[in-house]
């Protein structure tokens, strides 16, 4: 028997007659197929159905807000959509973004495609994510829904601007380690910017990044940053500090020297609204305990 | 010093000037600016200038120093041992192999580092070369089999790093990376490693130098009592050893070790000795000129580009160059001369026409559920599902056929058993067009994608067919000249997906021979193209049977030799850029295809052809089959199954024969 939760009595108590024969709680409105992690954020976020999403498995690592509803299927990777599993699904509609534009015609054949332009447009990302975000509400038929997302995600990063005060005496920085020599940092096209402006703090790199936002840089760049407060993010290889311990440029390096160097769970780059205030609440919460 | 060693010497001196220009256009105003003492002795803790000079930049400048030379040693080795102009560390599958075992041992192993790391990297490097030597030794080494078995076995290499790395997408990066060869550098740890184990190679190198030259001339040697053998063996090891470790430290340099020995060579050093001195030098100096440059390149622009790949970019080509200075006097490898294992035909036909009408329904009908369940559909079930599992057997099917046929002409044409579609360079040409589009355009479709592969296929073929009227290449050199813009266009993607752009990926997925692309109308186009090969076979079987026996018995049959060469190459390139639009250019199956077939027995052409398209299909339709299932929902590309299932066993059978 499966254990009876509160969301399972609300729907029993709420919903009986309205219930699909699946026999558990859907939101309901059209289905969605979401080929994109960013806009399946947005699609949990505003209640509306996803019912697949491509690479499930590495939501916990990358995405992990908001929680991914245990019965979206998985379709494989994000390069290669399982048709005959999307097939299956019968969804009503497909979001997708530009990457996938070569497989759209087949796609087309079991739903309509909405496909959104967001990052990799070589700008700031943030009036898009609105734009899709609105677009997704009208398409889930969940306007209201968007909207009080967008108000939310607003009063999030205005709600941070206080907390993260603490961490306005110097600049930072955010990376990903790729390998022991090489980091992917991230500034302007990057949704990180977006949330860092609204937060009236400022990013360490000010160099060039390609038109996702981020530019891949040998660790020896790193020296140009300063004493910028520096986080990485998760995951990071595991050899990477187990070597890096061994050189003295590292050790050497001002953030390094001056413990500013922060490990911090990571946030979706490409992602959506609840990626921006993912963001920013850690960030506060990170500025309120090292204040 | 005498006239030639001057000259050698001059060019050499050159080289180095340019690599000195670079380097104080890069270090010199840090330089300036620290004053000798902050810049070259210890560094305060607080003094980041000197730190990041002595501790990033110096032992950078010495990793290039270091690499260049051990690589262009290595080179120099190789084609002194294998009498071979065109050997390098990347030509014959080495650095390849290295770097294929670099790849699983940073997803299997990533804490292993030191003795451990590059005990695996040496085990990778020394299989490869194995396993291509193993291929070349019954065709006693002639040096276009050992190009050709290199280059194919680092193709190989390659494809299996390209689907570890997309199956692993968290070290995606890091992998690329790897691949391509930066020289950044946190210490002189990676230096510190590297001098030791390159001075133990180069010094076992130095100890072979008077007998390796003694083995120009075969009979003197033996004569000295030379161990002949032993003495290659050596020198094969310490190569293959110097390129390991580089591989290990900064990963794959490619073609560096192919240059840079030609250079010395066109700067007149014609003693093997002094080559030994003068190509490390020039590879030295190379590998510093370019990744000096692209570090200035680099702090003006922001774009990261690893040296490795560029040198790649640079010297694939060079190749072409090279090709003109292969030994004429090549005896390509007999792929068609013994007649052993003969059979009747029909009845071994037969069987192979059964056993693949079973595994199409089979294929066809058994999949998985949305929870991964195995069913077999049946029925109405079914119905939705063909419209997706159809297309993408026939174009399996079709893909294999064709490009079994293709590899049964070529390697009758050239008499070659190493031939193969996949060594034409028409799917190069054919990847190459996907690869322009997908970066010029914001978003390219369906058709835009197509119709640029299309385009770059013909454009192969027409340099090839252009090849074989003016340049007079004979076969064999044509399929070098393929194997060459394949290596360019490896190159070329390890430097695009170094830079971390997503859309290398989807390039990527492609290359490892995804189906996943074919839709109704493709497998349509590919279904006519297999059809019309299959019809076009028997006429073309005649003339080749002829050829493949000898040029001289063909003319007396009345055949035109150039003109059947013509247009059996253009309908092989036609075929091959079909079939590569379906199965992607790595599937090996046109390799595969033909030795099989004549393996089950059917020696001769028009026998070999059906039975080859008849294994070819079937081989495909059950890498499809498994690529869309085991691994569900994930999709595993057809070619690369293909390619993983039939490479050893093709390996095995060039290896190995029955005796007769």
């Amino acid at each position: 028997m499966p254990p009876i939760t509160r969301r399972s009595l609300l729907a029993a108590g709420l919903g009986g007659a309205l219930l699909p024969a699946v026999g558990y709680a859907r939101p309901e409105g059209p289905r969605f197929v979401s080929l994109d992690h960013g806009l399946a954020q947005t699609l949990i976020e505003i209640d509306a159905a996803l019912v697949g999403l491509p690479q499930t498995q590495y939501w916990e690592t990358w995405t992990i807000e908001p929680p991914l509803p245990a019965s979206t299927a998985n379709l494989g990777t994000s390069r290669e959509i399982n048709m005959e599993v999307l097939a299956r699904l019968r969804p009503d509609l497909i979001v997708s973004t530009p990457y996938l534009e070569g497989v759209r015609d087949r796609m087309e054949r079991m739903a309509p495609v909405e496909s959104f332009p967001i990052h990799a447009l070589g700008k700031s990302p943030y009036a898009d994510i609105v734009a899709a975000t609105r677009r997704l509400g009208v398409l889930a038929d969940r306007e209201q829904a968007a909207d009080q997302l967008i108000r939310r995600t607003e009063k999030t990063l205005s709600g941070m601007r206080a907390a993260v005060a603490p961490l306005r005496d110097a600049p930072l920085v955010m990376l990903n380690f790729i390998d022991t020599r090489h980091v992917r940092i991230y500034g302007e096209n990057c949704l990180f910017q977006d949330v860092l402006d609204r937060l009236n703090l400022r990013n360490g790199w000010s160099r060039w990044t390609n038109a996702w936002g981020f530019a891949t840089v040998g660790i020896e760049s790193l020296a140009d940053i300063g004493d910028s407060r520096v986080f990485v993010l998760d995951p990071v290889p595991s050899d990477v500090f187990p070597v890096l311990s061994g050189s003295p440029l590292w050790q050497n390096l001002p953030f390094v020297k001056a413990g500013r160097l922060i490990r911090f769970p990571t946030v979706l780059m490409f992602g959506t609204l609840p990626s921006v205030a993912r963001l920013a609440r850690l960030l506060g919460e990170f500025g309120a305990r090292h204040g | 010093m005498d006239r030639e060693t001057r000259r050698a010497a001059g060019w050499t001196a050159l080289i180095l000037l340019l690599a000195a220009i670079a380097t104080a256009l890069n270090l010199g105003p840090r330089l300036a600016a620290l004053g000798p003492e902050r810049a070259f002795g210890l560094p305060q803790p607080t003094d980041l200038d000197a730190l990041l000079m002595h501790y990033s930049l110096l032992p950078r400048l010495a990793a290039g120093a270091l690499c260049g030379a051990a690589l262009a040693l290595a080179g120099t080795l190789f084609q002194q041992v294998l009498r071979n102009p065109v050997a390098s560390p990347s030509t014959i599958g080495v650095e390849a192999g290295a770097g294929l075992a670099l790849a699983m041992a940073t997803l299997y192993a990533p804490t292993l580092l030191g003795w451990g790391r590059d005990l695996s990297v040496l085990l990778g490097a020394f299989l490869a070369m194995g396993i291509v030597f193993g291929m070349a030794a019954r065709f006693r080494f002639s040096p276009l089999v050992v190009i050709l078995g290199g280059l194919v076995v680092g193709f190989y290499c390659g494809a299996v790093t390209t689907t570890l790395t997309l199956m692993h997408e968290h070290y995606l990066a890091g992998l690329l990376i790897w691949g391509s060869g930066s020289l950044a550098q946190q210490d002189w740890r990676i230096v510190q490693d590297l001098l030791p184990r390159l001075a133990a190679g180069s010094l076992l190198a130095g100890l072979m130098v008077r007998p390796l030259t003694l083995l120009q001339l075969d009979e003197t040697a033996a004569s000295l009592g030379l161990r002949l053998s032993l003495v290659r063996l050596g020198a094969l090891a310490a190569g293959a050893a110097l390129t390991a470790f580089c591989v290990g430290a900064v990963g794959v340099i490619g073609f560096l070790g192919l240059i840079a020995p030609a250079l010395a060579r066109a700067a007149g050093a014609r003693r093997f000795a002094t080559r030994m001195v003068i190509a490390p030098l020039i590879g030295a100096g190379l590998l510093i000129l370019t990744d000096q440059l692209l570090q200035v390149l680099g702090s003006a622009s922001g774009i990261f580009l690893p040296a490795g790949a560029v040198t790649a970019v640079i010297g694939a080509p060079a190749m072409l160059l090279l090709l003109r200075r292969m030994p004429s006097r090549m005896r390509p490898p007999a792929a068609t001369s013994e007649n052993q294992g003969r059979r009747a035909t029909t009845p071994v036909l037969a069987v192979l026409a059964t056993v693949l009408l079973g595994t199409v329904i089979a294929v066809t009908i058994v999949g998985r559920d949305v929870d991964g369940g195995w069913l077999a559909n049946l029925g109405a079930a079914l119905d939705p599902l063909l419209a997706w599992r159809l297309p993408r057997t026939i174009g399996a099917l079709a893909a294999g056929a064709m490009l079994a046929v293709t590899g049964v002409i070529l390697q009758r044409m050239t008499g070659n058993a190493m031939a193969s579609p996949e060594v034409l360079g028409v799917s190069a040409g054919a990847a190459l067009g996907l690869m322009a589009v997908l970066f010029i355009l914001p978003a390219p479709g369906y058709l835009t994608q197509t119709g640029a592969m299309a385009a770059g296929a013909l454009a192969a073929l027409a340099g090839l067919l252009w090849l074989v009227r003016r340049a007079r290449l004979s076969g064999n050199r044509v399929l070098l000249a393929g194997v060459t813009l394949g290596a360019f266009l490896m190159a070329l993607m390890s430097l695009v997906t170094a830079t971390g752009d997503p859309r290398a990926l989807l390039l990527m997925t492609w290359m490892t021979g995804s189906t996943y692309a074919v839709d109704g109308t493709r497998a349509l186009i590919a279904a006519i193209a297999a059809i019309a090969a299959l019809i076009c076979a028997p006429a073309m079987s005649r003339p080749l049977e002829l050829l493949s026996l000898s040029p001289v018995s063909a003319r007396t049959a009345g055949v035109d030799v150039r003109r059947t060469q013509f247009w059996a190459l253009g309908l092989c390139a036609g075929l091959s850029a079909v079939a590569t639009l379906v199965v992607g250019p790595l599937s090996f199956v046109g390799l595969i295809g033909p030795h099989l077939a004549r393996r089950a027995g059917l020696a001769r052409c028009l026998p070999q052809m059906l039975g080859a398209a008849l294994t070819g299909a079937l081989l495909m339709a059950m890498a499809d089959f498994l690529g869309r299932t085991v691994y569900f929902p994930w999709q595993l590309p057809a070619g690369m199954i293909s390619a993983l299932l039939g490479g050893p066993a093709l390996v095995l059978l060039l290896i190995w024969r029955p005796k007769t």
